[in-house]
Protein backbone atom coordinates (compact mmCIF):
# COMPACT_ATOMS: atom_id res chain seq x y z
CA UNK A 1 0.00 0.00 0.00
CA UNK A 2 2.86 2.49 0.62
CA UNK A 3 5.11 1.30 -2.02
CA UNK A 4 2.16 2.17 -4.32
CA UNK A 5 1.37 5.68 -2.67
CA UNK A 6 5.00 6.30 -2.89
CA UNK A 7 5.41 5.54 -6.61
CA UNK A 8 2.16 7.39 -7.38
CA UNK A 9 3.13 10.34 -5.89
CA UNK A 10 6.11 10.25 -8.01
CA UNK A 11 4.30 9.68 -11.12
CA UNK A 12 2.48 12.43 -10.37
CA UNK A 13 5.59 14.60 -9.63
CA UNK A 14 7.20 13.48 -12.82
CA UNK A 15 4.18 13.95 -15.07
CA UNK A 16 3.74 17.69 -14.32
CA UNK A 17 7.99 18.17 -14.15
CA UNK A 18 7.11 17.11 -17.74
CA UNK A 19 4.27 19.37 -18.35
CA UNK A 20 6.24 22.20 -16.86
CA UNK A 21 9.40 21.67 -19.28
CA UNK A 22 9.24 24.99 -21.61
CA UNK A 23 9.09 24.76 -25.00
CA UNK A 24 11.51 25.84 -27.40
CA UNK A 25 10.90 29.62 -28.45
CA UNK A 26 10.51 30.58 -32.04
CA UNK A 27 12.94 31.90 -34.21
CA UNK A 28 12.32 35.18 -36.17
CA UNK A 29 14.13 34.39 -39.27
CA UNK A 30 14.55 30.66 -40.38
CA UNK A 31 17.04 30.27 -42.39
CA UNK A 32 17.06 33.34 -43.57
CA UNK A 33 21.01 34.72 -42.51
CA UNK A 34 22.77 36.67 -45.15
CA UNK A 35 26.96 37.37 -45.09
CA UNK A 36 27.58 40.18 -46.67
CA UNK A 37 31.46 41.29 -46.90
CA UNK A 38 32.33 45.08 -48.11
CA UNK A 39 33.21 48.85 -46.19
CA UNK A 40 31.48 50.52 -44.46
CA UNK A 41 30.33 53.62 -47.11
CA UNK A 42 28.72 56.28 -44.23
CA UNK A 43 27.54 55.34 -40.32
CA UNK A 44 25.10 57.62 -39.18
CA UNK A 45 22.94 56.12 -36.44
CA UNK A 46 20.86 54.50 -36.79
CA UNK A 47 21.87 53.59 -40.11
CA UNK A 48 25.23 52.42 -41.31
CA UNK A 49 25.61 51.94 -45.68
CA UNK A 50 27.91 49.05 -46.53
CA UNK A 51 29.05 48.37 -50.38
CA UNK A 52 30.32 44.66 -50.75
CA UNK A 53 33.15 43.95 -53.09
CA UNK A 54 30.29 44.07 -56.50
CA UNK A 55 29.70 48.08 -55.33
CA UNK A 56 25.72 46.81 -53.90
CA UNK A 57 25.23 48.97 -51.37
CA UNK A 58 23.26 47.65 -48.28
CA UNK A 59 21.03 50.00 -45.45
CA UNK A 60 22.27 48.51 -42.47
CA UNK A 61 19.95 49.13 -39.39
CA UNK A 62 22.37 49.19 -36.23
CA UNK A 63 19.26 48.89 -33.61
CA UNK A 64 19.19 51.45 -30.53
CA UNK A 65 21.97 53.69 -29.88
CA UNK A 66 21.82 53.31 -26.16
CA UNK A 67 22.91 49.43 -26.99
CA UNK A 68 25.85 50.66 -28.87
CA UNK A 69 27.05 53.00 -26.17
CA UNK A 70 26.57 50.51 -23.51
CA UNK A 71 28.65 47.53 -25.42
CA UNK A 72 31.32 50.16 -26.51
CA UNK A 73 30.62 49.55 -29.59
CA UNK A 74 32.27 51.45 -32.60
CA UNK A 75 32.79 51.72 -36.31
CA UNK A 76 34.10 54.20 -38.73
CA UNK A 77 33.65 55.07 -42.56
CA UNK A 78 36.43 53.02 -44.46
CA UNK A 79 35.84 49.96 -42.08
CA UNK A 80 36.18 46.43 -43.62
CA UNK A 81 33.62 44.18 -41.90
CA UNK A 82 31.76 40.93 -42.53
CA UNK A 83 28.42 40.98 -41.81
CA UNK A 84 25.83 38.44 -40.91
CA UNK A 85 22.24 39.09 -41.14
CA UNK A 86 18.52 38.89 -41.90
CA UNK A 87 16.94 41.07 -44.95
CA UNK A 88 13.55 43.03 -44.28
CA UNK A 89 12.63 44.82 -46.62
CA UNK A 90 15.26 48.14 -47.57
CA UNK A 91 16.88 47.16 -44.83
CA UNK A 92 19.76 44.21 -43.30
CA UNK A 93 19.30 43.69 -39.79
CA UNK A 94 22.86 41.87 -38.57
CA UNK A 95 23.63 39.13 -36.20
CA UNK A 96 26.89 40.42 -35.93
CA UNK A 97 29.55 42.52 -37.62
CA UNK A 98 32.93 41.41 -37.54
CA UNK A 99 35.95 44.06 -38.09
CA UNK A 100 39.49 41.88 -37.91
CA UNK A 101 39.20 40.33 -34.53
CA UNK A 102 36.26 42.46 -33.55
CA UNK A 103 33.32 40.87 -33.20
CA UNK A 104 30.00 43.01 -32.62
CA UNK A 105 26.88 41.35 -31.64
CA UNK A 106 23.30 42.70 -32.45
CA UNK A 107 21.28 39.62 -32.35
CA UNK A 108 21.10 36.00 -30.80
CA UNK A 109 21.27 33.07 -32.86
CA UNK A 110 17.11 32.81 -33.31
CA UNK A 111 17.52 36.18 -34.42
CA UNK A 112 16.09 38.29 -31.13
CA UNK A 113 17.52 41.68 -30.88
CA UNK A 114 20.03 41.50 -27.85
CA UNK A 115 18.21 44.75 -26.34
CA UNK A 116 15.07 42.62 -25.61
CA UNK A 117 14.26 42.59 -22.35
CA UNK A 118 13.75 38.72 -20.92
CA UNK A 119 10.09 38.21 -19.56
CA UNK B 1 -8.06 -0.72 4.75
CA UNK B 2 -6.08 1.37 6.59
CA UNK B 3 -9.54 2.96 8.61
CA UNK B 4 -11.45 0.63 9.75
CA UNK B 5 -14.51 2.46 10.77
CA UNK B 6 -17.07 3.22 8.12
CA UNK B 7 -18.21 6.43 8.93
CA UNK B 8 -14.31 7.38 9.44
CA UNK B 9 -14.31 6.21 5.61
CA UNK B 10 -17.15 8.50 4.73
CA UNK B 11 -15.74 11.25 5.99
CA UNK B 12 -12.22 11.19 4.68
CA UNK B 13 -13.60 10.47 1.22
CA UNK B 14 -15.70 13.23 1.57
CA UNK B 15 -12.77 16.38 2.66
CA UNK B 16 -10.86 14.32 0.32
CA UNK B 17 -13.49 15.28 -2.58
CA UNK B 18 -14.00 18.81 -0.96
CA UNK B 19 -10.32 19.21 -0.85
CA UNK B 20 -10.09 18.09 -4.78
CA UNK B 21 -13.32 20.30 -5.80
CA UNK B 22 -11.52 23.31 -4.03
CA UNK B 23 -7.89 22.74 -6.20
CA UNK B 24 -10.08 22.45 -9.30
CA UNK B 25 -11.43 25.69 -8.55
CA UNK B 26 -8.23 27.49 -7.87
CA UNK B 27 -6.65 26.04 -10.78
CA UNK B 28 -9.74 27.50 -12.93
CA UNK B 29 -9.34 30.95 -11.12
CA UNK B 30 -5.80 30.90 -12.01
CA UNK B 31 -6.18 30.34 -15.76
CA UNK B 32 -9.32 33.05 -15.61
CA UNK B 33 -6.79 35.59 -14.10
CA UNK B 34 -4.05 34.40 -16.39
CA UNK B 35 -6.40 34.76 -19.69
CA UNK B 36 -7.76 38.10 -18.60
CA UNK B 37 -4.58 39.29 -18.12
CA UNK B 38 -3.45 38.06 -21.79
CA UNK B 39 -5.76 39.94 -23.49
CA UNK B 40 -5.08 42.97 -21.37
CA UNK B 41 -1.55 43.00 -22.69
CA UNK B 42 -2.49 41.86 -26.36
CA UNK B 43 -4.85 45.06 -26.16
CA UNK B 44 -2.15 47.52 -24.35
CA UNK B 45 0.17 45.66 -27.38
CA UNK B 46 -2.22 47.38 -29.74
CA UNK B 47 -2.80 50.47 -28.28
CA UNK B 48 0.83 51.24 -28.45
CA UNK B 49 1.10 49.76 -32.01
CA UNK B 50 -1.67 52.66 -33.09
CA UNK B 51 0.53 55.06 -31.67
CA UNK B 52 3.82 54.26 -32.98
CA UNK B 53 2.35 53.76 -36.38
CA UNK B 54 0.54 56.86 -36.57
CA UNK B 55 3.23 59.16 -35.26
CA UNK B 56 5.53 57.68 -37.37
CA UNK B 57 3.02 58.11 -40.47
CA UNK B 58 2.22 61.50 -39.15
CA UNK B 59 5.97 62.20 -39.27
CA UNK B 60 6.65 61.14 -42.60
CA UNK B 61 3.44 63.45 -43.62
CA UNK B 62 4.65 66.42 -42.23
CA UNK B 63 8.66 66.08 -43.44
CA UNK B 64 9.49 67.87 -47.10
CA UNK B 65 11.67 65.42 -47.94
CA UNK B 66 11.40 61.78 -47.13
CA UNK B 67 14.33 59.16 -47.96
CA UNK B 68 12.90 56.11 -49.66
CA UNK B 69 14.66 54.00 -47.03
CA UNK B 70 12.91 55.52 -44.47
CA UNK B 71 9.13 55.19 -46.14
CA UNK B 72 9.76 51.39 -45.62
CA UNK B 73 7.94 50.70 -42.11
CA UNK B 74 10.15 47.47 -41.92
CA UNK B 75 12.52 50.57 -40.39
CA UNK B 76 10.20 49.80 -37.03
CA UNK B 77 11.47 46.09 -36.82
CA UNK B 78 14.22 46.56 -34.84
CA UNK B 79 11.96 48.76 -32.63
CA UNK B 80 8.79 46.26 -32.65
CA UNK B 81 11.01 43.41 -32.45
CA UNK B 82 12.69 44.75 -28.76
CA UNK B 83 9.34 44.57 -27.16
CA UNK B 84 9.87 41.50 -24.86
CA UNK B 85 6.12 40.49 -25.17
CA UNK B 86 5.47 41.09 -28.67
CA UNK B 87 5.73 37.72 -31.01
CA UNK B 88 5.08 39.83 -34.18
CA UNK B 89 3.38 42.44 -35.63
CA UNK B 90 1.74 43.00 -39.37
CA UNK B 91 0.61 46.05 -40.81
CA UNK B 92 -1.28 45.85 -44.20
CA UNK B 93 -2.88 48.35 -46.60
CA UNK B 94 -5.28 46.53 -48.43
CA UNK B 95 -3.25 43.74 -50.10
CA UNK B 96 -0.35 44.92 -49.27
CA UNK B 97 1.93 43.69 -46.68
CA UNK B 98 3.98 46.99 -44.98
CA UNK B 99 5.77 45.30 -42.03
CA UNK B 100 5.95 42.04 -40.87
CA UNK B 101 7.46 41.15 -37.67
CA UNK B 102 6.40 37.55 -36.97
CA UNK B 103 8.85 34.73 -36.62
CA UNK B 104 9.87 33.02 -39.84
CA UNK B 105 7.30 29.95 -38.89
CA UNK B 106 4.02 32.51 -38.61
CA UNK B 107 6.00 34.50 -41.31
CA UNK B 108 2.05 33.71 -43.48
CA UNK B 109 -0.32 34.13 -40.65
CA UNK B 110 -3.35 31.01 -41.26
CA UNK B 111 -6.22 32.70 -41.82
CA UNK B 112 -8.34 31.30 -39.40
CA UNK B 113 -6.47 33.49 -37.78
CA UNK B 114 -6.49 36.78 -39.86
CA UNK B 115 -10.44 36.26 -39.42
CA UNK B 116 -10.85 35.73 -36.12
CA UNK B 117 -8.33 38.16 -34.42
CA UNK B 118 -10.85 40.79 -34.24
CA UNK B 119 -12.40 39.22 -31.10
CA UNK B 120 -8.94 37.52 -30.20
CA UNK B 121 -7.70 34.19 -30.85
CA UNK B 122 -5.28 32.21 -28.65
CA UNK B 123 -3.20 29.59 -30.90
CA UNK B 124 -0.15 27.61 -29.45
CA UNK B 125 1.24 30.01 -27.12
CA UNK B 126 -0.05 33.08 -28.81
CA UNK B 127 -2.94 35.78 -28.74
CA UNK B 128 -3.83 37.33 -31.76
CA UNK B 129 -5.39 40.64 -31.72
CA UNK B 130 -6.36 43.01 -34.56
CA UNK B 131 -8.13 45.86 -35.79
CA UNK B 132 -8.58 48.81 -38.52
CA UNK B 133 -6.78 51.70 -38.36
CA UNK B 134 -6.72 55.19 -40.01
CA UNK B 135 -4.08 57.81 -38.53
CA UNK B 136 -3.61 60.08 -41.57
CA UNK B 137 -6.31 60.75 -44.72
CA UNK B 138 -6.79 58.58 -47.03
CA UNK B 139 -4.30 55.66 -45.10
CA UNK B 140 -6.53 52.82 -43.49
CA UNK B 141 -4.07 49.80 -42.14
CA UNK B 142 -5.31 46.62 -40.58
CA UNK B 143 -2.86 45.43 -37.60
CA UNK B 144 -1.94 42.92 -36.01
CA UNK B 145 -0.78 41.90 -32.87
CA UNK B 146 0.56 38.38 -31.51
CA UNK B 147 1.44 38.46 -27.96
CA UNK B 148 3.41 35.81 -26.47
CA UNK B 149 1.74 33.50 -23.81
CA UNK B 150 4.75 31.33 -23.29
CA UNK B 151 5.37 33.07 -19.87
CA UNK B 152 1.49 32.96 -18.36
CA UNK B 153 1.47 29.19 -19.54
CA UNK B 154 4.42 28.83 -17.87
CA UNK B 155 2.81 30.22 -14.72
CA UNK B 156 -0.16 27.77 -14.90
CA UNK B 157 1.79 25.06 -15.18
CA UNK B 158 3.52 26.47 -12.32
CA UNK B 159 0.58 26.99 -10.53
CA UNK B 160 -0.79 23.38 -11.46
CA UNK B 161 2.39 21.59 -10.43
CA UNK B 162 2.14 23.08 -7.03
CA UNK B 163 -1.39 23.03 -6.72
CA UNK B 164 -0.79 19.09 -7.06
CA UNK B 165 1.87 19.13 -4.55
CA UNK B 166 -0.39 20.97 -2.13
CA UNK B 167 -2.98 18.60 -2.82
CA UNK B 168 -0.98 15.31 -2.37
CA UNK B 169 0.56 17.05 0.99
CA UNK B 170 -2.85 17.77 2.26
CA UNK B 171 -4.57 14.19 1.16
CA UNK B 172 -1.18 12.90 2.65
CA UNK B 173 -1.99 14.80 5.84
CA UNK B 174 -5.32 14.33 5.92
CA UNK B 175 -5.18 10.52 5.63
CA UNK B 176 -2.99 9.95 9.05
CA UNK B 177 -5.22 12.87 10.58
CA UNK B 178 -7.81 10.26 9.60
CA UNK B 179 -5.55 7.36 10.29
CA UNK B 180 -5.17 8.54 13.67
CA UNK B 181 -8.65 9.00 14.62
CA UNK B 182 -9.32 6.02 14.06
CA UNK B 183 -6.63 3.95 15.83
CA UNK B 184 -7.57 6.31 18.67
CA UNK B 185 -11.27 5.69 18.08
CA UNK B 186 -10.66 2.00 17.79
CA UNK B 187 -8.29 2.02 20.90
CA UNK B 188 -10.81 4.21 22.81
CA UNK B 189 -13.90 1.43 22.18
CA UNK B 190 -11.31 -1.19 23.31
CA UNK B 191 -10.59 1.15 26.70
CA UNK B 192 -14.77 1.26 27.13
CA UNK B 193 -15.19 -1.97 26.61
CA UNK B 194 -12.32 -3.23 29.43
CA UNK B 195 -13.69 -0.38 32.04
CA UNK B 196 -17.43 -1.57 31.33
CA UNK B 197 -15.91 -5.23 32.03
CA UNK B 198 -13.92 -3.81 35.29
CA UNK B 199 -17.30 -2.25 36.45
CA UNK B 200 -19.06 -5.58 36.01
CA UNK B 201 -16.44 -7.30 38.01
CA UNK B 202 -16.77 -4.55 40.61
CA UNK B 203 -19.95 -4.89 41.01
CA UNK B 204 -20.24 -7.98 40.64
CA UNK B 205 -17.53 -8.57 43.61
CA UNK B 206 -19.79 -5.64 46.05
CA UNK B 207 -23.20 -7.41 45.09
CA UNK B 208 -21.51 -11.21 46.58
CA UNK B 209 -20.08 -8.99 49.29
CA UNK B 210 -23.70 -7.36 49.94
CA UNK B 211 -25.34 -11.12 49.76
CA UNK B 212 -22.99 -12.69 52.19
CA UNK B 213 -23.07 -9.83 54.59
CA UNK B 214 -27.32 -9.66 54.49
CA UNK B 215 -27.00 -13.68 54.77
CA UNK B 216 -24.24 -14.74 57.13
CA UNK B 217 -26.26 -13.56 60.07
CA UNK B 218 -29.94 -14.86 60.11
CA UNK B 219 -27.94 -17.99 58.86
CA UNK B 220 -25.46 -17.54 62.65
CA UNK B 221 -29.08 -17.32 64.10
CA UNK B 222 -30.38 -20.62 63.18
CA UNK B 223 -26.64 -22.35 63.37
CA UNK B 224 -26.79 -21.20 67.15
CA UNK B 225 -30.46 -21.71 67.64
CA UNK B 226 -30.17 -25.24 66.16
CA UNK B 227 -27.13 -26.19 68.02
CA UNK B 228 -28.49 -25.07 71.59
CA UNK B 229 -31.34 -27.31 70.97
CA UNK B 230 -29.33 -30.10 70.00
CA UNK B 231 -27.44 -29.61 73.22
CA UNK B 232 -30.35 -29.48 75.67
CA UNK B 233 -32.03 -32.42 73.64
CA UNK B 234 -35.72 -30.75 73.60
CA UNK B 235 -37.13 -27.79 71.19
CA UNK B 236 -37.47 -24.64 72.10
CA UNK B 237 -40.60 -22.46 70.68
CA UNK B 238 -39.07 -19.42 71.43
CA UNK B 239 -35.89 -20.63 69.24
CA UNK B 240 -37.88 -21.99 66.89
CA UNK B 241 -40.00 -19.25 66.49
CA UNK B 242 -36.20 -16.97 65.42
CA UNK B 243 -35.26 -19.54 63.58
CA UNK B 244 -38.32 -19.25 61.43
CA UNK B 245 -37.58 -15.15 61.53
CA UNK B 246 -34.25 -15.51 60.33
CA UNK B 247 -35.59 -18.57 57.59
CA UNK B 248 -38.50 -15.68 56.61
CA UNK B 249 -35.68 -13.04 56.65
CA UNK B 250 -33.58 -14.99 54.50
CA UNK B 251 -36.62 -16.09 52.06
CA UNK B 252 -37.41 -12.11 51.99
CA UNK B 253 -33.90 -11.09 51.17
CA UNK B 254 -33.68 -13.31 48.04
CA UNK B 255 -36.99 -12.74 46.86
CA UNK B 256 -35.44 -8.43 46.92
CA UNK B 257 -32.12 -9.37 45.37
CA UNK B 258 -34.45 -11.48 42.26
CA UNK B 259 -36.48 -8.35 41.88
CA UNK B 260 -34.06 -6.50 41.21
CA UNK B 261 -32.96 -8.41 37.64
CA UNK B 262 -36.70 -9.60 37.36
CA UNK B 263 -38.80 -6.31 37.99
CA UNK B 264 -40.98 -5.73 40.25
CA UNK B 265 -44.11 -7.71 40.71
CA UNK B 266 -46.26 -5.66 43.15
CA UNK B 267 -49.83 -7.09 45.11
CA UNK B 268 -51.40 -3.80 46.34
CA UNK B 269 -53.71 -4.79 48.49
CA UNK B 270 -55.88 -2.00 50.96
CA UNK B 271 -53.13 -0.45 53.17
CA UNK B 272 -54.31 1.99 56.38
CA UNK B 273 -51.96 4.52 55.49
CA UNK B 274 -51.54 4.96 59.91
CA UNK B 275 -50.79 1.78 60.53
CA UNK B 276 -48.09 2.20 58.44
CA UNK B 277 -46.27 5.02 59.57
CA UNK B 278 -46.95 3.50 62.99
CA UNK B 279 -45.04 0.28 61.62
CA UNK B 280 -42.38 2.60 60.40
CA UNK B 281 -41.58 4.73 63.30
CA UNK B 282 -41.53 1.47 65.77
CA UNK B 283 -38.71 0.20 63.21
CA UNK B 284 -36.55 3.17 63.44
CA UNK B 285 -37.16 4.90 66.20
CA UNK B 286 -34.29 3.00 68.09
CA UNK B 287 -32.07 3.74 65.93
CA UNK B 288 -33.06 7.51 65.67
CA UNK B 289 -32.28 7.55 69.32
CA UNK B 290 -28.87 6.12 69.29
CA UNK B 291 -27.61 8.60 67.01
CA UNK B 292 -29.70 11.45 69.14
CA UNK B 293 -32.10 12.11 66.28
CA UNK B 294 -35.59 14.30 66.51
CA UNK B 295 -37.56 11.99 64.35
CA UNK B 296 -41.24 12.51 63.94
CA UNK B 297 -43.90 10.26 62.18
CA UNK B 298 -47.23 12.32 61.99
CA UNK B 299 -50.53 10.48 61.48
CA UNK B 300 -53.15 11.63 59.05
CA UNK B 301 -56.79 10.58 59.44
CA UNK B 302 -57.73 7.14 58.82
CA UNK B 303 -56.92 6.27 55.06
CA UNK B 304 -56.54 3.47 53.25
CA UNK B 305 -55.06 3.11 49.52
CA UNK B 306 -54.56 0.09 47.98
CA UNK B 307 -50.36 -0.19 48.21
CA UNK B 308 -47.82 -3.39 48.38
CA UNK B 309 -47.42 -2.09 51.97
CA UNK B 310 -44.21 -4.38 52.11
CA UNK B 311 -43.03 -2.69 49.28
CA UNK B 312 -44.27 0.71 50.16
CA UNK B 313 -42.66 0.46 53.78
CA UNK B 314 -39.17 -0.29 52.39
CA UNK B 315 -39.20 2.37 50.09
CA UNK B 316 -40.01 4.72 52.91
CA UNK B 317 -37.64 3.06 55.53
CA UNK B 318 -34.68 3.40 52.58
CA UNK B 319 -35.50 6.97 52.82
CA UNK B 320 -35.63 8.14 56.45
CA UNK B 321 -32.30 5.69 56.33
CA UNK B 322 -30.87 7.81 53.85
CA UNK B 323 -31.80 10.71 55.76
CA UNK B 324 -30.14 9.12 59.05
CA UNK B 325 -26.65 8.69 57.56
CA UNK B 326 -26.87 11.76 56.12
CA UNK B 327 -27.41 13.73 59.42
CA UNK B 328 -24.97 11.48 61.47
CA UNK B 329 -25.53 12.72 65.12
CA UNK B 330 -28.12 15.21 65.86
CA UNK B 331 -30.81 16.85 63.42
CA UNK B 332 -33.94 16.33 62.17
CA UNK B 333 -36.07 13.86 60.24
CA UNK B 334 -39.66 14.42 59.85
CA UNK B 335 -42.15 11.95 57.79
CA UNK B 336 -45.58 12.66 57.07
CA UNK B 337 -48.63 11.90 54.50
CA UNK B 338 -50.81 14.28 52.02
CA UNK B 339 -53.58 13.61 50.55
CA UNK B 340 -55.25 14.74 47.62
CA UNK B 341 -58.13 13.62 45.40
CA UNK B 342 -55.92 11.85 42.97
CA UNK B 343 -52.62 11.00 44.66
CA UNK B 344 -51.37 9.95 48.63
CA UNK B 345 -47.66 11.49 49.21
CA UNK B 346 -45.67 10.81 51.88
CA UNK B 347 -42.79 13.59 52.42
CA UNK B 348 -39.68 12.54 54.04
CA UNK B 349 -37.76 15.86 54.96
CA UNK B 350 -34.55 16.21 56.90
CA UNK B 351 -32.36 18.96 58.37
CA UNK B 352 -29.16 17.22 56.72
CA UNK B 353 -26.22 18.75 54.68
CA UNK B 354 -28.02 18.39 51.49
CA UNK B 355 -27.40 16.16 48.50
CA UNK B 356 -24.79 17.84 46.35
CA UNK B 357 -26.01 19.40 42.65
CA UNK B 358 -23.18 17.02 40.82
CA UNK B 359 -24.74 14.30 42.41
CA UNK B 360 -28.69 14.58 42.29
CA UNK B 361 -29.29 13.19 38.77
CA UNK B 362 -27.73 9.84 39.44
CA UNK B 363 -29.65 9.71 42.52
CA UNK B 364 -31.90 6.82 41.42
CA UNK B 365 -29.20 5.18 39.52
CA UNK B 366 -28.32 1.75 40.29
CA UNK B 367 -25.13 1.36 42.22
CA UNK B 368 -24.61 5.06 42.65
CA UNK B 369 -23.57 6.06 45.93
CA UNK B 370 -21.31 8.06 47.77
CA UNK B 371 -21.19 6.28 50.84
CA UNK B 372 -18.31 3.87 51.24
CA UNK B 373 -19.86 0.79 52.75
CA UNK B 374 -23.27 1.04 50.30
CA UNK B 375 -24.10 -0.24 47.34
CA UNK B 376 -25.97 2.38 45.95
CA UNK B 377 -29.64 -0.16 45.74
CA UNK B 378 -31.91 1.82 48.31
CA UNK B 379 -32.45 4.88 46.33
CA UNK B 380 -33.07 2.80 43.41
CA UNK B 381 -35.40 0.49 44.67
CA UNK B 382 -37.31 3.52 46.09
CA UNK B 383 -38.12 4.81 42.74
CA UNK B 384 -38.89 1.07 41.25
CA UNK B 385 -41.22 0.62 44.46
CA UNK B 386 -43.26 4.14 43.31
CA UNK B 387 -42.81 3.43 39.35
CA UNK B 388 -44.03 0.22 40.25
CA UNK B 389 -47.32 2.00 41.19
CA UNK B 390 -47.56 4.18 38.50
CA UNK B 391 -45.83 7.31 40.53
CA UNK B 392 -43.45 9.39 40.86
CA UNK B 393 -40.64 11.00 43.18
CA UNK B 394 -39.66 14.81 43.49
CA UNK B 395 -37.33 15.87 45.68
CA UNK B 396 -35.13 19.09 46.42
CA UNK B 397 -32.13 19.64 48.27
CA UNK B 398 -30.10 22.37 49.64
CA UNK B 399 -27.55 22.30 52.58
CA UNK B 400 -30.28 22.32 55.82
CA UNK B 401 -33.21 20.82 53.90
CA UNK B 402 -33.92 18.01 51.94
CA UNK B 403 -37.49 16.99 50.87
CA UNK B 404 -38.46 13.82 49.10
CA UNK B 405 -41.81 12.96 48.07
CA UNK B 406 -43.65 9.93 47.22
CA UNK B 407 -46.59 10.33 45.02
CA UNK B 408 -48.41 7.33 44.90
CA UNK B 409 -51.61 7.30 42.53
CA UNK B 410 -54.71 5.96 44.57
CA UNK B 411 -56.43 4.20 41.83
Amino acid sequence: MRTSWVLGSLFVLLLVSGLTAQQRPLALFEGEEITITGEVVEINHPILVLQDEEGRKYLVRLGPYWFWKKRKYHLKPGAKVKVIGFKRGKFVFPRLIRQDHQVLRFRDQRGFPLWRPRR
Amino acid sequence: MWLTTKRHRLVFFAALGVFFLATLAELFLIRTVLEKNAVRNAKSAFVFLEARIGAYLETLRLLPQVPEYLQDLAWLTDELQGQPSLVGVLVREGKNVLLNTFPGSLFLLPQEILEKCHQGIMKDEIYFYCGEFESVPDRKLFLLVGIDLSYEKQVFREAVLLTLLIFLTGGILLGLAFYYVDRLSRRQEELEKRLLASEKLATMGKLSAMIAHEIRNPLNSILMGLQYMAEVGHLSPELLKTIRQEAERLTELTGELLSYTKGFSINPEPTSIPELLEELKLKLLPRAKSQNINFKVSHAQEVTVSLDRRWVLRAIENVVRNAFEALGQGGEVEVWVEERPQEIIFWIKDSGPGIPLENQKQLFEPFFTTKESGFGLGLYLVRKVVEAHGGHIEFESRPGTTLFGLHFPKG
